[in-house]
């Protein structure tokens, strides 16, 4: 069943300017609900723009985004119950953070949301638990924690409204690894125990192998292809041809079906490569 | 007085946090010789980026011995007018592409440097250009600076440096707000600079991909050297890097699995082609015997 459906959806920045640019081109495609969903492609292929039309922050210039079958669009006012259902977390949202302490710039969404002060702490709570955030940070100034710390917190804001979808904007850019299973780890938490569909942008592509079930592939404002996780990553050659990365154990075993090494497909992550490749000695 | 480019003796450094004293690096000792590509590893926190100020004079040592490019960074006394002297050859590049460039035209930003350094107009012409011409933006020399990709940023970021002649770059996670396009480019620049100006490169990092390209790779955890080898030594050691908090290269992660299933493979694989290689030759001799 689709979540979000997306109907010959264009945009354009700067529109009759002569800075006139397009974002997206006649794109239609839809998020399965409950799905873990990757959008892969480079910088300037449409992903960041996508990810604003999803919950109403910019508008398309021709076409239609539905919500659960609704047009997100239809009824002005009613945007802002759509942002509450769509929560977006923006690239580096540890720069958004502004409250005095932690636990109240988590409650922000929540208060905006109108709910009582019982409900709000509970959401704080449960929000900071899904991140991994000790409570005792969530009495500190958020200027005081580290960044992989302030990015948590960031993200924390946004499951805190309890979205049934949940936008992250390369959520583990310029974290290190720890910092990246904490926040990945967090998101697959919030799934889990919400079942939120969830739509990600990433360019680490063993990230993306681990953590989704589908993925589409942008170029240039248009999309490539979209599919299963396996259906994507099968076309190795294809990504390739248009300077996307495949995960480094698929394109592995690419080499060594070229070499006549009879490995199956649909192989990512590393303990699977190991159990392929142990079984070609057996 | 060391013969090293870089001389690093039991070297101390803190900061206060609340009247509390906080070690960042506890002693650490390291030489690189002029001419050296050096990435050094470590999460957030092994004291990274303290070790990057201390080489460009930001910061000043507690205790141990520091030397750069024959400046004594370690002596209490030390003059502005070295620390000065010692910028102008180390450059450093940081991680927000948008944080460091200071002109909205792009050959204005690269020509900061060296007007402050009173370089005569004519050369500072040529300095420009040439440096543009290294990290492969001159065609962007009349260009507004705000649009440009993050990659590009950077790469006028470094002809900026250039522009000074450094004979030194340190670079703190420069590729880390980067794409993968942005951030090959930026890693082609500096094996450029200093495989073909001898320029000495240290740079801070967690992508393994950047650091198996390096001479040398330094593993810093909890602000001292976990280990200090060439990539296919460091990389042999899964055990240490996961120790480290960092991540393990898919490849040898693979083969050392593998290994401990009882299948010989010979050597470290840094790269996939090297792995398929090794995988494929143990395979074939496997089904000849």
């Amino acid at each position: 069943m689709d979540k979000i459906r997306l109907e010959h959806v264009s945009f354009v920045y700067g529109d009759k300017t002569p800075f006139r640019a397009e974002a997206l081109h006649d794109v239609s495609l839809s998020f399965g609900a409950g799905r873990v969903t990757g959008l892969i492609g480079h910088t300037g292929s449409g992903k960041s723009t996508m990810l604003q039309l999803l919950n109403g922050l910019e508008k398309p210039n021709e076409g239609k985004i539905y919500l659960d079958g609704q047009d997100i669009f239809a009824k002005p006012r009613e945007m802002r119950q759509i942002r509450f259902r769509v929560g977006l977390v923006m690239q580096y949202p540890e720069y958004q953070l502004f409250e005095e302490t932690v636990r109240s710039d988590i409650a922000f969404g929540p208060r905006n949301m109108g709910l009582s002060d019982e409900e709000i702490a509970v959401r704080v709570t449960e929000a900071a638990n899904f991140t991994g955030l000790p409570s005792a940070l969530l009495d500190k100034s958020p200027f005081d924690l580290s960044g992989g710390e302030k990015r948590r917190a960031a993200i924390a804001g946004v499951m805190a409204m309890r979205p049934e979808v949940l936008v992250l904007d390369e959520p583990a850019a310029g974290l290190d690894p720890r910092g990246r299973d904490s926040i990945l780890g967090g998101v697959r938490a919030y799934k889990e125990a919400t079942g939120a569909t969830v739509i990600i942008v990433s360019h680490s592509m063993e990230d993306m192998a681990m953590f989704c079930d589908d993925l589409v592939v942008l170029s240039k404002g248009k999309v490539l292809f979209t599919g299963t996780r396996n259906e994507v990553f099968s076309r190795v050659r294809e990504l390739e041809e248009v300077g996307l990365a495949v995960p480094q154990m698929a394109r592995l075993m690419m080499l060594l079906r070229e070499k006549g090494l009879p490995v199956p497909e649909n192989i990512y992550t590393v303990s699977a490569a190991t159990e392929a490749v142990a079984a070609l000695f057996e | 007085m060391s013969e090293s480019f870089i001389h690093v003796k039991d070297l101390v450094a803190a900061y206060e946090e609340n009247g509390v004293n906080v070690p960042v690096l506890r002693g650490i000792s390291l030489d690189i010789e002029k001419g050296e590509y050096v990435a050094v590893l470590g999460h957030n926190g092994s004291g990274k980026s303290t070790l990057a100020k201390l080489l460009n004079g930001i910061l000043a040592p507690d205790a141990g011995e520091l030397f750069v490019a024959g400046h004594d960074l370690s002596n209490p006394e030390i003059d502005e007018d070295e620390i000065y002297a010692l910028r102008r050859e180390v450059g450093m590049v940081f991680q927000n592409p948008d944080n460091q460039l200071v002109a909205t035209i792009v050959e204005e930003d690269v020509a900061f440097g060296p007007e402050n350094l009173g370089v005569p107009s004519a050369e500072i012409r040529e300095r420009v250009d040439r440096a543009l011409a290294l990290v492969g933006m001159s065609d962007y020399a009349a260009a507004d600076t705000n649009c440009l990709s993050g990659g590009q940023k950077q790469r006028v970021a470094i002809a900026g440096l250039i522009a000074m002649s450094p004979s030194l770059m340190i670079c703190d996670e420069a590729t880390a707000m980067l794409d993968p396009i942005g951030r090959r480019e930026v890693i082609e620049t500096l094996e450029n600079l200093n495989r073909d100006q001898g320029v000495t490169v240290v740079m801070i990092t967690h992508y393994m991909n950047e650091a198996a390209r390096a001479d040398r790779v330094i593993v810093l955890d909890d602000g001292k050297i976990l280990a200090d080898g060439t990539p296919r030594e460091i990389f042999s050691q899964p055990e240490m890097l996961r120790a480290a908090g960092l991540d393990v290269p898919q490849c040898t992660a693979l083969t050392h699995a593998l290994r401990a299933r009882g299948i010989d493979l010979p050597g470290e694989p840094l790269s996939e082609e090297e792995c398929a290689e090794i995988v494929c030759r143990a395979w074939r001799e496997r089904w000849t015997k």
